[in-house]
């Protein structure tokens, strides 16, 4: 590790007179970088229109001599730690420019090298889908995230390809093609959409609802306190509208029982309800995830690419170093130590146990770091009070409740 | 059906989580319902072992999703 870098970059992520602790926990989740390079050109994107552009020197693909690295990397980190189960996740950039053979060929390796059960994911934009990479997803159990923003017009304010164009009706066909064989339905994992106030909450409720979703997330837009996002729109106050947006999602969701999981409320109710989060976004559970770049660097979330280049560089690669060695950077270790890392005002906070200071790249700026609030801390505040409200006068009419008063 | 089973504070918001159901199956909305058998289940995980903790925001694979 570059030690210079890493004490220049621990401001950034510890209050002044806080140590980091030894880490508690390994990681389960790794998060491979298959394809350093995107067929789309989305205007918010966090990797492509981000201050960090170190993808523009990386290969496009990850070669199959990084990817075993890896897979001892990870065996390695399991035995030490006497993990049972991991997470594989193939990201990118647009991870299936990679191909039907190299992703095969990297699952292949994973589940030879690794003494332990592992569980895929792939995250993609779905214009590439076809029944031959299908059958390689089967045949690794691989599950399938698609990111979908709405509706033809609310998927393509965004969501473009390179010369302009929409990439809608394709994200539809892929979705048609994987609900169109049985044996590829459940692999179908959820759809992924960052929110645009413009585009109606309840409208897209519907859209989801009847594209038969298991599950959707909603992202905040990747925004911080050096680059602020847009809030004036009719109909919000500007210094709420994330969180208005976000309630009138909610409500209906809520209100009609669906059986179809927002990720990001269902987190919040479960942390409401006095249990620990499963989304790196929300509470204080220790983040155990790490990712390996298409070059075999080792880095920690990678939507901190929209804050600084110096959030991401650990100056660590799989080649030379483990992921022990990943675990001892402020940037991570920083990460599993739960409310101690976060800054005076939302430790006191009453919000601070479900909210947990919100998502990290949401509370950057260049002069402090992380150590501040959430750019949507007002949001979030306006959100969970309409979620619990909504919990309670459900509870209070449940027959098998008894209030105390 | 058991109203003894579940106690909420009333007036506390921030206490919901004193809610600790002996029987979820009671609650109508399956959101909530889903979100307390959640709660129990990870309360039984050994996130040492390997079960994983997080997942990053920006992968909808997730199993135990």
């Amino acid at each position: 590790m570059d030690e210079a870098h890493s004490h220049k970059s621990a401001g950034w992520w510890l209050p002044p007179g806080v140590a980091l602790t030894q880490p508690t926990i390994p990681f389960h989740t790794f998060i491979l970088k298959v394809a350093s390079r995107c067929n789309l050109d989305c205007d918010y994107c966090y990797i492509y229109r981000s201050p960090d552009v170190s993808w523009r020197t990386r290969p496009h693909f990850m070669e199959i001599d990084i990817g075993r690295l890896v897979a001892q990397r990870i065996s390695e980190h399991v035995a030490k730690h006497s993990l049972e189960e991991i997470d594989v996740v193939f990201h990118g950039g647009e991870p299936l420019l990679a191909g039907a053979s190299r992703i095969d060929a990297l699952a292949s390796l994973v589940r030879e090298i690794v003494p332990v059960k592992v569980s895929f994911g792939l995250q993609t934009n779905g214009t590439l889908i076809d029944e031959e990479i299908l059958k390689v997803l089967l045949k690794h159990e691989v599950r399938i995230g698609l990111s979908l923003d709405g509706p033809g017009k609310a998927n393509d304010r965004h969501r473009l390809n390179h010369a302009g164009k929409s990439s809608y009706e394709a994200v539809l066909k892929a979705i048609e093609l994987i609900r169109s064989n049985p044996e590829w339905l459940h692999l179908y994992g959820g759809l992924l959409a960052v929110i645009d106030l413009r585009n109606d909450p309840v409208e897209l409720y519907r859209f989801y609802s009847e594209l038969n979703a298991r599950s959707v997330d909603l992202l905040l837009p990747d925004f911080n306190h050096d680059r602020r996002p847009w809030r004036k729109q009719p109909g919000y106050t500007p210094e709420i509208a994330y969180g208005q947006w976000l309630a009138r999602f909610f409500d209906v969701w809520f209100s009609e029982g669906s059986l179809m999981e927002i990720k990001f409320f269902e987190e919040v109710l479960t942390l409401m309800l006095g249990g620990r989060s499963g989304l790196e976004s929300i509470g204080l559970t220790p983040v155990d995830l790490v990712i390996v770049e298409s070059d075999g660097d080792i880095e920690p979330v990678d939507t901190l690419k929209t804050s600084s280049r110096a959030a991401t560089n650990l100056g660590l690669n799989i080649r030379s170093h483990s992921f022990d060695d990943a675990l001892q950077h402020p940037a991570i270790r920083s990460r599993l130590m739960g409310s101690a890392v976060l800054c005076e005002t939302c430790q006191k906070c009453p919000e601070l146990e479900v909210c947990g200071g919100g998502y990290i790249p949401h509370r950057f700026r260049e002069a402090n770091g992380f150590l501040n609030p959430s750019i949507y801390c007002e949001d979030l505040q306006y959100l969970l009070g309409v979620m619990r409200n909504r919990v309670k006068e459900n509870l209070a009419t449940t027959p098998a409740v008894t209030l105390i008063p | 059906m058991n109203t003894q089973t579940l106690k909420i504070p009333q007036i506390q918001d921030s206490l919901l989580k004193a809610l600790r159901p002996e029987a979820p199956e009671d609650i109508q909305n399956p959101i909530l319902r889903r979100a307390l058998e959640r709660v129990e289940s990870r309360r039984n995980q050994n996130v040492h072992a390997g079960h994983t903790t997080k997942h990053t925001s920006h992968s909808t694979h997730s199993k135990g999703w």
